[in-house]
């Protein structure tokens, strides 16, 4: 496959505070075998040569696993690829010549700190909130002393699968982060290590998720399309039973 | 109030509202049955006064609550993404998701016009004296009030398909299988439409008269 003549329309904001626009650059001789960040960090590269300020984006592991990396990318977060990370995102999905809209994850408890780069620390404090489990200190207890169901196991698996990325806000024409919650509060409920905190996880996070400033869900099922480690929606519905019974 | 109990409240009230469609619909499809069938169907209702007004009572009570909490959620949904994205793209989204409150303002618009036909009478004020089979015969033999009728239900239609899941998937009911709620809202939704669009379309081919 032929090397990519891109262009680019990325969202450049300097701070939060600031005003951003879409700047326009060109991406020459990309291979298609590069990530989509790769290819921003060879953009970046010829920025730093001609002494521009290069595009600030996250990123971490770059396999897919840390959910660092997040941007819209042509109105898709993650991009169109299903059950993808955009560091996992190759090339080789884009057209030579193809512009390639790229804007930050846009919601009201991600507020922006430069460019593509948001806060994320809302996550954070809804996990602070009731996303754990009280353990004994000691030694570690035998692996089979408690007993899990098989169907338990892999639904808690299943939704403990979330990288905590934002897509799914990102996605939600309401900015709501009930996949995210949902996810944790899933993960939990269906372990018996979750049982000890159970009445009160759920109202707690919910609480905060709404004290963050995130929408509510009106199962439109955007953040299961975009979640890279598709998720699905029957975490949303546990999320509510579980607060029904809170 | 948390989202989630405004979502609850939100889903119970729509449901209440559903049941009262059917009833409403199965009430309406007597107009097959001839103007004596179908006019003695409000007189019957007038015969039991209490039961009338609790259900009047209870219908404003979820219209109320159901229009409160769609406002509470929609302000709190709106301000939750002060900045729009320049590009967005929608991969699973229906329609009908994606327009359930213009769906409900264009419902609430047509239930005004419903109440201010049927029950208060004022939009033929020449025909206020009939009997309610006569003047529903001669409105919907007008196309304009017809059209709008037919138009009004296909709102419905995407806003029933929507909501029953949704109010399913609020109300924790899809943790086991979410498919067959989504299809059983698209085929609640289908039947109701389809009973309703018919009698105005009935009447408009000529083929229910006065």
């Amino acid at each position: 496959m032929s090397l990519l003549n891109l262009k680019l329309r990325v969202w450049r904001q300097k701070n939060g505070t600031s005003k951003g626009a879409f700047v326009n650059y060109d991406a020459p001789n990309i291979s298609p075998d590069m990530s989509f960040l790769e290819m921003l960090d060879v953009v970046n590269e010829k920025l730093i040569t001609q002494n521009q300020e290069p595009i600030a984006f996250e990123s971490d592991c770059r396999e897919g696993i840390c959910g660092a990396c997040s941007m819209v990318i042509n109105g898709i977060p993650h991009g169109k690829e299903r059950g993808t990370t955009a560091c996992q995102l190759h090339m080789r999905h884009f057209k030579n010549g193809e512009t390639i809209v790229i804007e930050p994850w846009r919601a009201r408890a991600f507020p922006l700190i430069k460019d593509l780069v948001v806060d994320r620390t809302a996550f954070d404090r809804i996990q602070q909130a009731g996303g754990f489990v009280s353990v004994n200190t000691g030694s570690a207890p035998d692996a089979h002393a408690i007993l899990v169901h098989k169907d338990n196991a892999e639904k808690a698996f299943d939704a403990a699968a979330c990288i905590g990325c934002g897509a799914c806000v990102a996605a939600c024409k309401n900015a709501s982060a009930m996949l995210f919650v949902g996810s944790k509060i899933s993960q939990l409920a269906h372990l018996p290590q979750g049982d000890p905190e159970r009445k009160r996880r759920a109202k707690a996070m919910v609480m905060q998720m709404d004290a963050e400033g995130f929408g509510s869900c009106t199962n439109t099922l955007e953040c299961e399309a975009v979640c890279p480690k598709e998720i699905s929606t029957r975490v949303i519905a546990e999320l509510n039973w579980e607060f029904m019974r809170s | 109030m948390a989202s989630i109990s405004a979502k609850i409240l939100m889903a119970l009230s729509g449901l209440f509202l559903m049941g009262f469609l059917l009833v409403h619909l199965l009430g309406n499809l007597q107009i097959y049955a001839g103007p004596e069938v179908f006019n003695a169907y409000p007189e019957t209702l007038r015969h039991y006064p209490v039961l009338l007004w609790t259900a009047r009572v209870l219908l404003i009570l979820a219209f109320t609550l159901h229009i409160l909490t769609s406002i509470y959620l929609s302000t709190k949904n709106k301000a939750a993404r002060p900045v729009a994205y320049a590009q967005k793209h929608s991969v699973q989204a229906s329609l009908a998701s994606r327009t359930m409150l213009l769906g409900g303002l264009v419902i609430l618009g047509f239930l005004l016009f419903h109440l201010a036909h049927l029950t208060w009478r004022w939009v033929f004020p020449e025909y206020a004296a009939l009997d309610l089979y006569t003047l529903t015969v001669l409105s919907f033999q007008n196309s304009l009030v017809a059209a709008f009728y037919v138009l009004a239900q296909v709102f419905l239609a995407l806003h029933l398909s929507h909501g029953f899941s949704s109010a399913a998937q609020t109300l924790s009911l899809t943790r086991w299988c979410a498919t067959t709620f989504r299809f059983a809202g698209y085929a609640f939704a289908l039947a109701i439409t389809l009973g309703y669009v018919s009698i105005p379309v009935s009447i408009w081919l000529g083929l229910v008269h006065a």
